[in-house]
């Protein structure tokens, strides 16, 4: 018994332990310009960092200098608005009002109609696109009886 | 059409004078605003092409710290 429990004991103590790496040896040529390059690296680095502050300093006079902008036009746009306008004439704009309102209601109603058109062509079942049409032609068709009586009855007259 | 030329009562013409002076002066300080958001602008690039050429010369030295490591057989 006490035999086993060694052999376990010791086998526990094996399995974790890992190999150790055999140890490379590498000959570096120029030993020299490697350290001069790992030194110059950091070196840049550390520059770069620094830039990153001068960077962002930069950002924070853009804010300040956009702001400043943002006031002068709003300053601008008083001056100009409120103040200049008011001392020169309004003057009639209601010709203009009256052109301009009149297309605006149209194009609304043709885009109503084109969508009205287009919406049974989208239609996917066409059987039930058949059912308006000879109503259509029906109509046309009556619309047709109607004129030949018209001019009929013109002739007449 | 013929055009017909236009008169404007101004009731106050010094004020609108003064008024025109104050517009070109706020316009003077807008337009050196935006000279100096574009100087900014191109010291932000500038700074930006430093940061491209330095990670450039960074990764030149990585390289070469890295080929001497793997390959030094090649230097």
């Amino acid at each position: 018994m006490t035999a086993k429990k060694t052999k376990s004991a010791v086998k526990h103590h094996h399995i974790p332990m890992k190999e150790k790496e055999p140890d490379y040896v590498v000959q570096i040529q120029d030993p020299r310009m490697v350290r001069k390059q790992l030194l110059e690296s950091l070196r840049d680095l550390i520059i770069f960092m620094q830039g990153y502050e001068q960077f962002r300093r930069l950002q924070e006079q853009k804010v300040t200098q956009f702001t400043a902008l943002r006031n002068d036009v709003k300053e601008l746009n008083h001056l100009l608005d409120a103040k200049l306008r008011h001392h020169f004439p309004k003057g009639k704009v209601k010709p203009i009002t009256n052109h301009t309102s009149k297309p605006v209601i149209q194009e609304p109603e043709e885009e109503m109609e084109e969508e009205k058109v287009v919406a049974p062509v989208r239609m996917p079942v066409r059987k039930e696109a058949p059912a308006p049409t000879p109503k259509r032609n029906d109509l046309d068709e009556l619309e047709q009886q109607l004129r030949d009586i018209e001019n009929q009855l013109r002739g007449v007259k | 059409m013929e055009q017909m030329p236009v008169f404007v009562k101004i009731d106050d013409y010094n004020s609108v004078l003064e008024l025109m002076r104050a517009i070109r002066r706020k316009m003077d300080e807008a337009k050196e605003t935006l000279g100096k958001i574009n100087e900014l602008k191109n010291e932000e690039d500038h700074q930006i092409e430093m940061w491209q050429s330095a990670l450039v010369e960074i990764e030149k030295k990585i390289e070469f710290m890295n080929q001497s490591l793997n390959e030094p057989e090649q230097i």
